[in-house]
């Protein structure tokens, strides 16, 4: 192989995304050519650099409560009117046809323009008019959950219209009826824009305020420890006592002050890094292919494998300092696979990755460190 | 959760076959839970891809609140059209793609809001001065911005492939069915926009070399 007919694939051998028979020569071409090699070591460079890219996004508890409120909230209706598609689409047809007509005749067709538009304000205006009043009834729903002294909201959909009642006694439960569709909920309001107009903000510690939807808030009574935002479940006893309830936000609350509320801890965030980086090394071992008859290249995962490592001992050590021996068990699971790897040649034989594969797919430890 | 990461980890290693059938929540075993109506499996769910989804989610936006709400979205529409997963054993994939469509549609909804995308107006020449810092200084953080900023900076098809193969390792058939591309144009894309990256971080790059 020459460097021409190396250099085009160098980045589809790095992705280890090159058949065998090509990876072989590529393999063999690499190791006599400086030039070509060069580039398949940069390439392994920036995906190092790339490896410690930080986003500023944790997922939170709330966003778990909010995506349980809102499959509560069950699928939102169409707010768009038929008719009013069609009207908006013979207008636009129309005002087409006009304008090649007018296209010859300039000061006619602007003058027409300023009109078109007047009238297209005029109707703009009439929408936003004509959709404020049939958003302020499902609005009504919010109103009571913040007017109720209890908080205490009782949806129960009949199997033609949803309707809403007021629970003097109970926990916040969204109750569906015998809906035939299946419908969790059905209430006629939707998506995030239709925030209910009670919902407050939780601060994180950062201080940054996330939106809560009611149902949120209904369900969960805030606590604060150790600078953390907790969330404890309600006692949904009522749910229970009333045979008809389908205590859809309820289930979905439970439960969800787990990952989220842990992430939130700048110290744990370290933590949450690395096993993020772990998991893309073991998935970019799993998915490693050979690079000729017998090597697979692994000079990157080799490297990362060796960062990892270290920083997997402080880790330890931090968790040991700590205490914290759940962490404790997950980095001692991590580091035989970073022993095992940084400790293969850059042209690791087949087998030897063959084995790695094998344990990682047994131990389904990617599975795992996705779920901690 | 994290016990029972914890739980599955601490199972022999060592020992061949220990772990066949141990993991009591695979993908496929969560997918048909759901779809028996076992919400805490959809909780289960969540909790293993929230993250890779946010983050790529985020990659694709570039706001935080944004990135956020679009990851509640992609749940909330995976969990209404779970009977449209064919194969359970490509949960994440399914996910991905949600992702991915919600986030362009977020995108489209932004270019015909407010023109293109907000593209910062600092250079990769600006950023120049920055590249003399030794490695070891270099602030994590510092870097995370110029590559969230040159990501911003790429064009949607090339951002979505770059952040599906170089940032969250999936194999070029995951991407070709996660995008739809073909696997040609996501080759030519990647390519593409690694240049790009490089060239916009090229002085982070030199530095370090």
């Amino acid at each position: 192989m020459r460097c021409e007919d190396c250099l085009p694939l160098i980045e589809e051998y790095f992705d280890k995304e090159t058949d065998a028979r090509t990876s072989e020569q590529m393999s063999a071409h690499l190791s006599t050519c400086a030039d070509c090699a060069a580039a398949l070591d940069s390439l392994s460079f920036e995906q190092e650099i790339y490896a410690r890219y930080d986003r500023p996004v944790e997922v939170t508890p709330s966003l778990w409560a909010s995506v349980s409120a809102e499959i509560a909230r069950g699928p939102q209706p169409e707010h768009t009117p038929p008719a009013r598609q069609k009207f908006l689409s013979r207008l636009r047809d129309g005002v087409a046809v006009s304008l090649a007509a007018l296209a010859l005749r300039p000061a006619l067709a602007s003058t027409l323009a300023l009109l078109v538009v007047a009238a297209a304000a005029g109707s703009l205006w009439l929408a936003h008019v004509r959709r404020a009043d049939t958003q302020r009834e499902p609005s009504a729903a919010s109103d009571l959950a913040s007017k109720s002294p209890t908080g205490n909201v009782r949806v129960t959909p009949s199997p033609d219209a949803t309707e809403l009642k007021r629970d003097s006694s109970g926990p916040a439960e969204a109750a569906s009826g015998n809906n035939p569709d299946g419908e969790k909920l059905s209430p006629p309001e939707s998506g995030r824009d239709r925030e209910p107009a009670s919902a407050s903000g939780i601060k994180t510690p950062g201080g940054r305020s996330m939106p809560v939807s009611v149902e949120a808030l209904l369900a969960y009574q805030p606590a604060k420890q150790s600078g953390l935002v907790e969330f404890r479940p309600v006692d949904h006893e009522r749910a229970e006592t009333d045979p008809t309830a389908t205590v859809q936000a309820a289930s979905f609350n439970s439960g969800d002050a787990t990952a989220g509320a842990r992430l939130l801890d700048p110290e744990q965030k370290d933590l949450a890094r690395h096993v993020e980086q772990a998991q893309i090394l073991l998935r970019s071992i799993k998915n490693a292919r050979p690079s000729d008859g017998d090597t697979v290249n692994i000079s990157y995962e080799k490297k990362l494998s060796r960062k990892l490592l270290a920083e997997n001992a402080t880790l330890q050590l931090d968790a040991e300092t700590r205490g914290d021996r759940d962490t404790q068990q997950v980095l001692d699971s991590i580091e035989p696979f970073l022993l095992d790897i940084a400790n293969m040649h850059d042209n690791a034989s087949r087998e030897e990755v063959r084995s790695v594969k094998e344990r990682v797919k047994k131990t389904e430890i990617i599975a795992a460190l996705q779920v901690y | 959760m994290k016990r029972l990461a914890v739980n599955m980890m601490s199972l022999k290693l060592d020992e061949p076959g220990a772990y066949t059938g141990a993991l009591m929540n695979s993908a496929e075993e969560l997918v048909t839970r759901v779809r028996a109506g076992d919400e805490e499996a959809f909780r289960l769910i969540f909790e293993r891809y929230s993250r890779p989804v946010l983050s790529f989610i985020f990659d694709m936006v570039g706001e935080r609140s944004l990135a956020e709400d679009l990851a509640q979205e992609t749940f909330v529409r995976a969990y209404r059209g779970f009977d449209s997963l064919r194969e359970e054993t490509r949960l994440s994939t399914w996910l991905f793609a949600i992702a991915k469509n919600v986030a362009r549609e977020s995108l489209r909804t932004r270019r015909r809001d407010a023109g293109n995308v907000e593209i910062d107006g600092e250079s990769a020449f600006e950023l120049h001065d920055h590249a003399r810092t030794p490695a070891g200084q270099l602030l994590d953080k510092e870097l995370s911005g110029v590559i969230q900023k040159a990501l911003m900076r790429l064009d949607e098809d090339k951002r979505l492939v770059f952040t599906l193969k170089v940032l969250q390792q999936r194999s070029y058939e995951e991407i070709a069915e996660i995008t739809g591309f073909s696997v040609g144009k996501l080759k030519t894309d990647l390519h593409r926009a690694r240049a790009e990256m490089r060239r916009r971080i090229g002085p982070y790059l030199g530095g370090e070399q």
